[in-house]
């Protein structure tokens, strides 16, 4: 007959202790659970607060397949940022943090990745801009993938869980 | 007696010895195994670790547009009728969004949703390109707003249109 959580040991009396294995099974797997769902953190994705739109149509696609992202960060996390503050502060690429404003690099880095890609039409640009940044601070961002040549773009949203 | 006394004690003596590494277990000494109370001690450390440093971030997906090239909307107002052009203004408290033409405008994404299927409707065609052309002080989340639910609309071509034409 299998011994339950407290069990004497041995032939010895008086001597009790604790059943490990089900505890280290259960520890064994919770860590296992943990590194599978968790997500790395990645060179390419800021951390941003992203647009969470009502009935979301944002399809999640495999981080391969994403192409360039082009993160755009909000000046409200820069030290002194206030909550008023639609500006942006900087453009993320693979890495490369450009100025915000400073188009003419952007524009150029993003040249040199449709040249790579042999046309700007194969190339995947993702728009991945802080929800609180206006407009007119993300539209250079997307006037400068048209100069690149790239016609068309992906935006990033938060997608609705699947049903 | 003394000798029989004497072997009791030395075998009550081994019993309380502890082994630091492989302890024999109950009669079968062949049988060996690890201590369990360090290896667990670790794994409690990473657990803990993996709990305070992991963060839940919600899923991503994209959207997709068409970049704002004037290009692009000369060939979506060449290719079936003029297109719909979805400005994006501040108000006080929000953001309001109007529809060129037809002089309507709502306040809310779920309004826009019902105004876009209606004119849908009403066009009998989904290939009518819908432009969003945003205020300059308009937040991304609310331009992202306006493409979504012109895509949940099931309109085929969305584009957003430059601030300077």
């Amino acid at each position: 007959m299998a011994r339950s959580f407290i069990y004497r040991r041995g032939g010895r009396t008086g001597e009790v202790s604790f059943n490990m294995t089900p505890l280290v099974d259960c520890t064994f797997l919770l860590i296992l659970f943990f590194l599978l769902t968790s997500q790395m953190a990645s060179e390419s994705l800021a951390r941003l607060e992203i647009a969470r739109p009502r009935g979301s149509q944002a399809v999640q696609a495999r981080m391969a397949a994403r192409g360039v992202v082009i993160n755009v960060l909000s000046a409200q996390d820069a030290p002194g940022g206030t909550a008023a503050d639609g500006r942006a502060i900087a453009y993320l690429v693979d890495g490369r943090r450009i100025p915000a404003g400073d188009i003419e690099a952007l524009t150029q880095l993003l040249r040199a990745r449709a040249s790579a890609e042999g046309t700007g039409r194969n190339l995947l640009v993702e728009v991945r801009a802080d929800r609180r940044v206006h407009y007119g601070h993300v539209e250079p961002v997307l006037s400068a993938a048209a100069k690149a040549g790239v016609p068309r773009m992906n935006i990033t949203a938060v997608a609705e869980p699947a049903r | 007696m003394e000798a029989m006394r004497e072997r009791i004690q030395l075998a009550s003596d081994r019993s309380l010895t502890r082994r630091p590494f492989r302890v024999g277990r109950g009669r079968d000494r062949s049988k060996i195994q690890p201590l369990l109370t360090p290896m667990i001690d670790v794994t409690f450390q990473l657990l803990l670790f993996l709990l305070l440093v992991g963060t839940f971030r919600p899923p991503e997906g994209q959207i997709p547009a068409v970049s704002p090239q004037r290009a692009g909307i000369a060939l979506a107002q060449r290719d079936v009728a003029k297109p719909i052009v979805l400005t994006l203004r501040r108000t006080g408290d929000g953001v309001a969004y109007e529809m060129s033409g037809l002089g309507r405008r709502w306040t809310s994404p779920q309004e826009l949703y019902t105004g876009l299927i209606a004119c849908r409707e009403s066009l009998g065609s989904d290939q009518v390109a819908v432009v969003v052309r945003p205020g300059q002080d308009v937040p991304w989340n609310n331009v992202v707003e306006a493409v979504n639910q012109a895509i949940r609309a099931k309109f085929r071509n969305v584009g957003i249109h430059p601030l300077s034409p």
